[in-house]
């Protein structure tokens, strides 16, 4: 399929390149409005093999010949078109084209992106349909024999492990993946033009597994790769009306999600049969997750912006946006020997107090806008905006459910539809003091509405101070201070701590650039930049987010021949958590802090050797997070961990280091064709502690007796990647 | 209040169409490229500019450089005379000019942006005479590159392990911000976060039955979009990111450190802390799969 492709495209090639001069001939005379040109790649590439599916997390470097590259554009007359291609007949291949005939307009863009998520996956189970993962059952009667009937202070993690030993040896492969591939198709009337109206329509699948799924079945977790095979289509209609007073602009979209798999099951290794889960004997003979329902959203909106004087410009849009979802609930369990208390089986759609959602979320959007110059240095800017997130969802209420696929659990669960509305107005007014300064100022009032929150409403004042100073034609600074206060009202009774995303809160921001471009072909860049949240009512939970960061760079192009450039970017970033443990029915507090380091360094270099000849290209770049958790706490809870040497700090967490090095020399055989060679080098190195690296982890501590991670191969990897390309430009 | 703002859009429209009044047009073309490429050739008649649409503007050069005619005049003097080069000119100027045509459709509301009212003029990023990007006359090869000349921190955390596809060119900075944009937070081009999120990963959208409340409301709230060292393109590790919130008495909010972790205690400790299913792998996702919403009735806890 590859190589037939590439050979279409070839034999393509030829054909366009064949076909120039007769493009010239067709206008001699006007050569720039009659115009054809393009560019056509091929590359042959060699590579280490990576185990890691990091390396090709979402581009493909594929071993042999491929073609990178193959472009045509031309004009001719009065109307023009153009086809860009990337990576031929890849996973990741890249079309982009449109066809422009002055009134009407057609264009496309095909990207396929593959999420290349962990390869080698373990797993003790193989797919055996889409959706459903199977053991055999023979295995599984031996497997729940023995658990069964050994008592439970025995089945800790040796014993588990010896149990498990014979099959875990025996397990498969698989690789978590997904394929999404968007086409953007549009058809333009009038672009350009007064009057204009675009049909836009946006296909894409994503088919393979998106992420992994975890399903927790009796008393073990199995992890999965999510089966996955979406498609989403959008349909918009786009018309506008622009004329020298403003303009007018109207849409209509519509969305849907259809998601051909429905549920994700999963033999459980311990059971071959169905039974009520009593003192850790039991559960389920096959595990479920629900898979993401089918949903639908629409949405008109429109608006003007009407132009006056003086930059004075009035600015109105509404949008109103209607999202569905109504797919057939899935039952309580699989588990046949769970009942409920009418005897009715937990297993059947039949048993449901009801049988789909009826979801509905209505969105309103409302943005105002007034922009004026009354004076040269003085502008003024308002802005109101609502944006009203209406969740229209009926609130159900269920007798019960099944936890865990184990016993039906009585007691009615209401739902609950979240909803919020937010209301922002900002002033802005700025004055340009003469030539060189600019200072604004900013004043903004946020207010959020929530339904079933902890505190009904939050109120969030700020200011904005910033200044630029553009002091001559080499010098720019611009700094800018931003503080902003807000408070909860109407807090539930009863609740003593609120969530950080409702709990009071001061904020203060800073930013500081520094532009130098002392001579000709230099250019020193400064940056700072600092942001500081501390949350103030909730005792425990989320307390402070604080994030620094420094930047320099400097681009010099010394003389025509070389040009460099390099940058260096320090980043801190501390969060900071205080929360409690329950000892002898005492709130014992410790706290955590997450305190991230990352320095960063990249540059790259150009060297015209020869001019127009030979070019030396290098380029480079390295980043280092070294990230640490660090805790604190009261001696009881030392105590509790004294057996451990105390309380310990987590130095390996989300560890990072990423360098890549880059050289290409480049050669112009002759005006039309360059001949390249390169190579790079890229390591990867990732550490946590947290990170699961064989399969199984059951866990010592009852009940929890397993967790059968796939541990998907996306960690360290290093490589060499060599290459060599010839391009023909026509 | 819905079917009132529908009904005022359509008034408002409908006016204005039928009070639309011709408006002067520019003048006649006096001026071609060919008397400027005389001194101004790369400009005139560089491959990235000849072939575009502003190449073939009736006015030609003279449609956005002003005092084009006394500057040629002064050269051919010898004398100086005004510069049209919009180079050196202030941001607003140049803005000003170039929205003469183009404050419409998605440049409408830049003058209210953040861009414009820092100074960042339409030539900070676009080149109209030498672009190196294939669509919008970038004076990068792609859009990242361009806001990244400013937007330092973003480089940087685009680098990151968990990052969207934009260093390998899949998706660009302007998938999520319209840079032009003036009426919306952060220049998303959406009406809100979640809303932006939904078009890649629709499966999110629900409504669900159980609703995770600050899922619902920002998907920020939980992820760093521009890059994370941590999985998932979160804010924070788990468990750590969900005890952010989950504070309460029992496994949330215990105290997760480096002995409930692979390396800090492979065995059980007599009298010490062991491996915690909470903190190893997927962490509270183990059982807690379902965190954007679940549709089960069985799904309370977000596990089906």
């Amino acid at each position: 399929m590859k190589r037939l492709t590439i050979s279409l495209v070839l034999v393509a090639c030829g054909f366009f390149t064949a076909s120039t001069p007769l493009f010239a001939q067709d206008d001699p005379t006007n050569p720039a409005s009659n115009w054809f040109s393009g560019r056509a790649s091929l590359l042959l590439l060699g590579r280490d093999d990576v185990a890691s599916s990091k390396f090709e997390e979402y581009r493909e470097y594929p071993k042999g010949v491929s073609m990178p590259i193959f472009d045509v554009a031309g004009g001719y007359n009065g109307k023009s078109y153009a086809l860009f291609s990337e990576g031929i007949s890849q996973r990741d291949q890249r079309y982009r084209g449109f066809l422009d005939m002055g009134w009407v307009r057609a264009s496309v863009d095909y990207n396929e992106i593959m999420h290349n998520i962990g390869f080698k996956g373990q797993t003790l189970v193989s797919e055996t349909a889409p959706g459903v993962y199977s053991m055999s059952k023979t295995l599984r009667t031996s497997l729940q024999n023995t658990y069964d009937t050994t008592p439970s202070a025995t089945r800790i993690y040796p014993w588990l492990l010896d149990l498990y030993l014979p099959t875990l040896q025996s397990q498969n492969f698989v690789d978590v993946s997904l394929q999404r591939n968007r086409g953007t198709y549009a058809f333009d009337i009038g672009k350009g033009h007064p009057v204009g109206l675009t049909m836009t329509y946006i296909r894409e699948t994503r088919v393979g597994a998106k992420d992994t799924t975890p399903i927790y079945v009796s008393s073990q977790t199995i992890e999965l790769p999510t089966p996955t095979d979406f498609l989403t289509q959008d349909f918009t209609l786009n018309g506008a009306l622009d004329r020298k007073w403003g303009n007018v602009h109207a849409a209509y979209g519509y969305n849907w999600f259809n998601d051909h798999l429905t549920i994700l099951t999963v033999d459980n290794p311990l059971r071959d049969s169905d039974a009520p889960y009593v003192n850790s004997i039991g559960g389920p003979a096959l595990g479920h997750n629900v898979l993401p329902p089918d949903n639908s959203a629409s949405t008109f909106s429109g608006g003007t912006m009407l132009k006056f004087a003086r930059q004075t410009r009035l600015l109105a849009d509404v949008a109103l946006s209607q999202w569905k979802q109504n797919a057939q609930f899935q039952p309580y369990t699989l588990n046949t020997a769970v009942l409920l208390p009418s005897g009715a089986p937990a297993s059947a759609t039949s048993s449901l107090p009801f049988q789909s959602l009826n979801g509905q979320i209505d969105t309103t959007t409302v943005n105002l806008g007034f922009n004026s110059r009354p004076m040269d240095p003085l502008y003024v800017s308002l802005k109101y905006r609502d944006y009203d997130f209406n969740n229209k969802t009926p609130r159900l209420t269920q007798p019960g459910y099944v936890a865990w696929d184990r016993a039906w659990t009585a007691g009615n669960i209401t739902s609950t539809p979240y909803g919020y509305q937010t209301k922002r107005f900002d002033g802005i007014a700025g004055y340009e003091v003469g030539e060189s300064l600019a200072i604004e100022f900013a004043y903004r009032n946020v207010i959020d509405d929530r339904t079933f929150r902890e505190a009904e409403t939050t109120t969030e004042n700020g200011v904005a101070l910033t200044a630029i100073l553009h002091g001559s034609d080499w010098a720019l600074v611009r700094a800018t201070y931003d503080n902003s206060s807000r408070t909860a009202k109407g807090i539930e009774a009863g609740v003593t701590d609120l969530y950080f995303d409702q709990a009071n809160r001061d904020s203060d921001k800073a930013g500081f650039d520094l532009e130098l471009s002392p001579t000709d072909g230099l250019t020193v860049v400064a940056s700072y930049y600092y942001r500081k949240d501390n949350y103030k009512n909730p005792t425990f939970g989320y307390q402070s987010a604080k994030y620094n960061m420094f930047s320099g760079e400097v681009d010099l192009a010394a003389t025509s021949r070389a040009s460099c450039n390099f940058y260096y970017t320090y980043e801190v970033n501390q969060d900071g958590h205080k929360g409690y443990q329950t000892i002898s029915s005492v709130k014992e507090w410790y706290t955590s802090m997450a305190d991230d380091k990352t320095n960063s360094v990249g540059g790259s270099a150009t060297f015209h050797l020869v001019p127009d000849k030979w070019t030396l290209l290098v380029d480079g770049n390295y980043q280092k997070v070294n990230g640490l958790m660090a805790f604190a706490g009261s001696p009881a809870i030392q105590n509790t961990r004294a057996g451990n040497g105390g309380i310990k700090d987590i130095p390996n967490h989300d560890d990072t280091t990423y360098t890549t090095i880059r050289g290409e020399v480049a050669y112009a055989l002759a005006k039309s064709w360059n001949w390249t060679l390169g190579a790079f080098y890229r390591d990867y190195t990732y550490d946590d502690a947290s990170s699961t690296a064989t399969l199984p982890f059951p866990q010592s501590n009852y009940p929890m007796v397993g967790l059968f991670t796939l541990s998907p191969n996306n960690g360290s990897y290093n490589v060499t990647v060599g290459y060599t390309s010839m391009t023909y430009r026509f | 209040m819905r079917r009132s703002l529908l009904v005022l859009t359509f008034a408002v429209g409908w006016v204005l169409a039928g009070s639309s009044v011709a408006s002067a047009q520019p003048a006649a073309a006096t001026w071609t490229a060919k008397d400027c490429q005389v001194c101004h050739e790369q400009a005139a008649t560089g491959p990235s500019f000849i072939h575009t649409k502003h190449a073939a503007l009736e006015s030609s050069c003279a449609t956005c450089h002003s005092n084009v005619s006394e500057h040629y005049k002064a050269k051919v003097d010898g004398v100086d005379g005004p510069s049209p080069s919009l180079k050196k000119a202030k941001a607003s100027e140049v803005n000003r000019t170039c929205l003469t045509c183009h404050e419409k459709a998605k440049q409408a509301s830049f003058l209210s942006s953040m861009h414009a009212r820092r100074g960042v003029a339409c030539i900070s990023c676009h080149s109209v005479h030498d672009s190196k990007s294939k669509r919008a006359l970038l004076k990068t090869a792609n859009d990242a590159e361009t806001c990244y000349s400013c937007h330092k921190a973003y480089r940087v955390k685009m680098q990151r392990t968990s990052h969207h596809p934009v260093r390998e060119g899949k998706m660009s900075c302007s998938s999520c911000h319209n840079p032009h944009e003036g009426t919306t937070p952060k220049m998303l081009s959406a009406n809100s976060v979640n809303e932006k999120c939904y078009q890649c990963h629709t499966e999110k959208r629900g409504p669900f039955l159980h609703e995770h409340a600050p899922v619902r409301t920002n998907c920020v709230t939980c992820h760093e979009p521009h890059g994370s060292n941590h999985d998932k393109l979160l804010n924070a590790s788990m468990p750590y990111l969900c005890q952010r919130c989950h504070f309460s008495g029992g496994h949330p909010g215990n105290l997760y450190d480096l002995s409930n972790t692979l390396k800090g205690s492979p065995v059980p400790v007599p009298g010490g802390t062991v491996i915690s299913a909470r903190s190893v792998d997927r962490d509270c996702k183990n059982c807690h799969s379902q965190l954007h919403g679940s549709n089960a009735l069985s799904g309370t806890v977000f596990g089906r």
